[in-house]
């Protein structure tokens, strides 16, 4: 099995990103990024934790949620993180890409 | 340097051009000897119901782009349990499509260099 | 050896931000000292129209152009391109009209990772 690091770009309410996760890759070896939209998912509590059931690892696109009005100290799952450390998270440190 | 390429088909024929694309990008890929694979999952599951009449709206076919990849060794798969939370256990499917279950996802992606959605 | 990345952008130039996360992916990448790859398909093909002009949004054209200028290889689907319209020369500089079969199969075969952008 291979690390595997899924990219989120849509509303909570238009994709659950965890049930693809679940599906695609172990929670050891899943990575999640959420960009755009997608940042919403770890503000929500119950989302986040769902999130947190499926990938060990949650960023959170660190210029979306600032745009959106929120900060680290919002975050109910994750961290966040700039575009260097999402290339350094798909180059260095997974093996695989998918986009949910 | 990628040998092989996972596609994921996640959306429903027609409404989209998604779908449609995925299947001709793993085409592309094949007739030039890369190892592809097409996974029809979630609404991309309605991709292998048999019978699609996309002249009815105008549409190429996603059948006639799913059977000519088996021209080319492409596997496509579907996953049985996506068919049948959409009612659709029983329904006739798209000929020479194999049926997979969610459980062999996880090894499908690690098995292929790289993954696309569609 | 340099790794390489391709990343898939199918989305076009502004109903979403999706091209902008696109560029913002490969210029972070091309910083960091990759070789960066970006094939537009569909609807993404949109993006590389020259004369972009927003007043107001970023203008993802403008940022195609500067990752060419910077050594990143820049293909789209001509199939998809001439379906909206657009003409060869329309493009901006540094963008080759290609296809899925001669230049998205170089870059995924010469890619260590492949990423999709789109929805």
């Amino acid at each position: 099995m291979v690390k595997t690091v899924f990219l989120a770009l849509r509303s909570p309410r238009e994709q659950d990103p965890s049930e693809l996760i679940g599906r695609l890759a172990s929670r050891e070896e899943a990575h999640l990024v959420l960009v755009e939209d997608a940042v919403y998912n770890a503000l929500d509590p119950r989302r986040a934790e769902s999130l947190k059931e499926v990938a060990h690892e949650v960023y959170i696109a660190k210029d979306d949620l600032a745009a959106k009005g929120f900060s680290e100290a919002d975050l109910k799952a994750g961290t966040t993180v700039d575009y260097d450390g999402i290339v350094e998270l798909i180059m260095e440190r997974t093996e695989r890409t998918v986009t949910l | 340097m990628a040998e092989s390429m996972l596609v994921l088909v996640t959306k429903p024929p027609y409404g989209l051009e998604d779908a449609f694309a995925g299947l001709r990008l793993g085409l592309a890929m094949a007739v030039n000897g890369m190892t592809v694979s097409v996974v029809m999952l979630e609404d991309g599951v309605y991709n292998a119901v048999a019978g699609q009449k996309p002249d009815a709206v105008g549409m190429p076919s996603n059948v006639d782009a799913t059977t000519e990849l088996y021209d080319f060794d492409v596997s496509v798969y579907v996953v049985k349990e996506d068919l049948a939370e959409r009612g659709l256990a029983d329904a006739t499917t798209v000929e020479g499509l194999k049926s997979v279950d969610r459980g062999a996802l996880i090894e499908m992606v690690s098995t292929h260099d790289v993954v696309t959605t569609f | 050896m340099t790794k390489t990345m391709t990343i898939i952008w199918r989305t076009g130039s502004m109903m979403a931000m999706d091209a902008n996360v696109a560029t913002k992916l490969a210029s972070a990448a091309v910083r960091k000292g990759y070789k960066v790859n970006m094939f537009g398909y569909g609807e993404g093909v949109t993006a590389v129209k020259k004369g972009q002009a927003p007043k107001r949004f970023p203008n993802v054209g403008a940022d195609l152009e500067a990752l060419a200028e910077q050594g990143v290889a820049i293909a789209l689907c001509e199939t998809c391109y001439m379906a909206r319209g657009f003409r060869r020369g329309e493009e901006i500089e540094g963008v080759k009209v290609g296809s899925l079969t001669n230049d998205l199969f170089k870059f995924v075969a010469e890619s260590d990772r492949l990423v999709t952008v789109a929805r």
